[in-house]
């Protein structure tokens, strides 16, 4: 696994998990005040975007080692990329989006540049 | 057992990982640290990092091998050289010693053989290179234990890591919330965050968690389930292993003398069966007869399953008899790649790390599950505490044995590096004395912690854990000159013996943020009033 | 002898604890040597799926065992489902036997 996907597909997991977090009303609520829920329609986009953005994350992992080995190393991007995640929730919570929105890009950048590469 | 599904599965889950915490924690931390045995190896070996450093082409480091035994085994039958390669970066040649050469050698069947390892740049012996079992011995601690016979110890490994398979199960049935607390963690909060911690680390990770302990049972499976041979082979283990690994068993001479074929033009098919992709092994026996075999085996770096295709020719004739390997049915594939998944042989650097991370958080959540035991069931006794009364057995006996393993298991470790660079060179059974120190180390922590299960200890152990493991890369500063200054600094060393330094310090610094974290606690709760603590709910670790 | 609510609950979790470990290795065994000789594959690959799954159906058999209502029914379930298996595989071997 070369350095590039590497990065590209932990930025994209952090990214979607980030993402995803927001969906759950404990993390909703800590970033828009208590009691608050996000509404259908955004919870439809946050949803939306978060798989995208895993799914991202494994079009990175398998473009470059092929399917068997790209969805093992994939499962443990999962992992290597949520724990990030955590710590910001507990620390700042208020930061999730903003955090998934600049990371999501720097990955699909990176996406980008692993397809572009020869 | 209370009623009801979720209460059942949580007071299994609770026991079924309480009773084999301990063991588990020394199988996760010894089977993490395997994913990298080869590099701890060539760490506790430091005189072959030079010859790491700078690797040699194959043809180059082969052509100097046979030059060596051309001058040292002229008469030799039997020449193996083992070529280097990105884990192991030495030759190593292998060769039977003549007829009629004096064997002082290790006895018995051994005694035919002679090996050294040979620098691949110059191909010159290495002379003495430090005795040890370096990584292989995390390795095997991990299944084998030590002190006591293989099969004893898989059979122990075996039923521990069924106990936690059931914990797993279990575990994801009682957690009611899995998703929505996935991302849960809310310090400072005593046991909840405890709970935290214990979700967190076994969720996030828990498709390994799930794969790593079956696929281990499936490593050992016809050790511990040997029912279908028994019912479909009637016993006869050795048709079934034949028909599913394509084994064959080793025949009997024939008495006939039949010159060995060369072995390139078999090893030149091979290769172009597989559409150039290279061998690893070639196996030869009763050379010189007429029932000689010539089994090539190609590698099974690139793929997941373990197992390697092979071709067997007539050692006689060169004619091909067997191939297998090429297209394996499913159930022998699952097979192979359920236990490739758990040595994770496939994975180059950054895969093995992710594997590595992963490990960790297994050693956390077992950590974790052990210290949340201990604190709820402090929080049950909480009262009669208060009162004067002592920690019931159970909790004493909890408290001390957590101390042991999840402060005494670093230390241990740390002893068995700290031995690597401080014993002499050249002392008789110097790998036994190496391991010894682990396992003295690990006593003396671990009795210390009977005697003395509190917060101090506690701190104590985390304390010298964290200073034996961040002092390694000082050690290693001290006692060779492929330290991180060299290594990491100027680049120049090989990577692994960097990784491995880098690795043991971010571990100590982790262990004494630890324990610093518990001393401000202790001074935080020492300055609050014995009067307004009758809850106990901020007791994280240990008694007072 | 009369027990303590304590004592019959503690002797409850004992028979449990046998019958989980005990009983549920004698069932996934029964499986396994049962599904070896049944499944419609080539032996070897018979053999192979059935020890293969065979910590699944032990870990089931736990789980279960705990689950249930009470430890008599955790008992006789295990009973039931080896007299079943048992029989079977009986049958089974039996019947390769005659015909091999």
């Amino acid at each position: 696994m070369n350095g590039l996907a590497f990065l590209a597909a932990l930025a994209l997991v952090f990214s979607g998990f980030s993402t995803l977090s927001q969906t759950l009303d404990r993390h909703y609520a800590d970033r828009n005040g208590r009691g608050s829920v996000p509404g259908t329609a955004e919870r439809v986009r946050l949803h939306g975007l978060g798989w995208a953005a895993l799914a991202l994350a494994l079009a990175a992992c398998v473009l470059e080692q092929g399917w068997p080995m790209g969805t093992v190393a994939w499962v443990g991007m999962l992992t290597l990329g949520a724990l990030p995640v955590v710590v910001l929730l507990s620390c700042a919570p208020a930061l999730a989006l903003r955090a998934a929105g600049w990371s999501g890009a720097l990955g699909g950048c990176g996406l980008l540049a692993l397809r572009a590469l020869p | 057992m209370r009623a009801g599904l979720r209460q059942s599965m949580a007071w299994l889950h609770g026991w079924s990982g309480l009773l084999v915490c301990w063991v588990l924690l020394l199988v996760f931390c010894g089977g993490t640290a395997s994913y990298f045995k080869d590099e701890i190896t060539l760490w506790m070996k430091p005189e072959l990092h030079r010859a790491a450093a700078a690797p040699v082409p194959p043809a180059e480091a082969a052509t100097l091998a046979v030059a060596f035994l051309q001058r040292n085994a002229p008469r030799s039958p039997r020449w193996f050289i083992s070529l280097p390669d990105e884990r192991s970066p030495v030759t190593q040649v292998l060769w039977i010693r003549a007829p009629g050469e004096p064997g002082s050698g290790i006895g018995g069947s051994r005694g035919r053989f002679e090996s050294r390892t040979l620098d691949p740049a110059t191909g010159a012996f290495l002379g003495t290179v430090r005795d040890t079992r370096g990584g292989e011995f995390l390795y095997r601690l991990h299944f084998d234990l030590y002190y006591m016979q293989p099969l004893w110890a898989r059979w122990i490994i075996g039923a521990c890591a069924m106990c936690m398979l059931v914990a797993i199960l279990s575990g994801v049935i009682t957690h009611r919330r899995i998703f929505q607390d996935i991302f849960t963690f809310r310090p400072r909060k005593g046991q909840r965050s405890w709970l935290d911690a214990h979700n967190a680390t076994a969720v996030l990770a828990l498709p390994f968690h799930l794969m790593i302990t079956y696929t281990g049972l499936v490593t050992l499976m016809f050790m511990y389930m040997p029912w279908g041979v028994q019912t479909a082979y009637r016993g006869d283990l050795q048709a079934f292993n034949n028909e599913a690994f394509g084994r064959a068993p080793l025949g009997l001479p024939s008495g006939q003398a039949a010159p060995l074929v060369p072995v390139a033009p078999l090893v030149a098919q091979a290769m172009r069966h597989w559409n150039g992709a290279g061998p690893s092994r070639v196996a030869i026996t009763l050379a010189g007869d007429a029932n000689a075999t010539v089994t090539i085996s190609r590698g099974s770096a690139g793929a997941l399953s373990v197992d390697e295709p092979s071709m067997r020719f007539d050692g006689a004739t060169g004619k091909l008899v067997a191939t297998s390997g090429d297209a394996p049915a499913p159930a022998s594939q699952t097979r192979g790649v359920m236990v490739g998944l758990h040595e994770a042989h496939f994975a180059g650097p950054l895969l093995r790390a992710l594997f590595f991370v992963s490990g960790l958080s297994g050693c956390v959540m077992v950590a974790t599950g052990a210290l949340l035991w201990g604190v709820k069931t402090r929080q049950r006794q909480a009262k009669a505490l208060a009162a004067g009364a002592r920690p019931s057995f159970g909790l004493r006996l909890v408290d001390a044995l957590n101390i042991g393993a999840i402060a005494g298991l670093p230390i241990a470790f740390a002893a068995y590096f700290w031995a690597n660079r401080l014993l002499p060179v050249a002392m008789a059974h110097r790998p036994d004395a190496e391991i010894r120190a682990f396992f003295a180390a690990w006593a003396v922590a671990a009795v210390l912690a009977q005697l003395h299960p509190a917060r101090a200890m506690w701190r104590a152990q985390l304390w010298t854990g964290a200073l034996m493991l961040a002092g390694i890369p000082v050690l290693n500063a001290l006692t060779t000159d492929t330290h991180l200054g060299a290594t990491l600094l100027r680049g120049q060393g090989p990577a692994a013996v960097a990784g491995f330094d880098l690795t043991v310090l971010a571990l100590g610094i982790a262990l004494g943020a630890a324990a610093w974290v518990l001393g401000r606690r202790t001074a935080a709760r020492k300055a609050v009033p014995a009067a307004r603590q009758p809850h106990g709910a901020r007791d994280a670790k240990g008694a007072t | 002898m009369r027990l303590s609510r304590n004592g019959r609950y503690r002797l409850g979790v004992a028979s449990r604890v046998v019958a989980a470990i005990g009983g549920g290795y004698v069932l996934a065994a029964l499986a396994t040597g049962l599904l070896a000789v049944v499944l419609p594959m080539p032996p070897a690959e018979a053999v192979m799926t059935a020890t293969l799954l065979s910590f699944s159906l032990y870990a089931c058999a736990v789980l279960w065992v705990f689950a249930v209502g009470s430890a008599w029914r955790a008992w006789t379930g295990l009973a039931v489902a080896a007299a079943v298996l048992g029989t079977i595989l009986a049958a089974a071997l039996a019947a390769v036997r005659s015909g091999a």
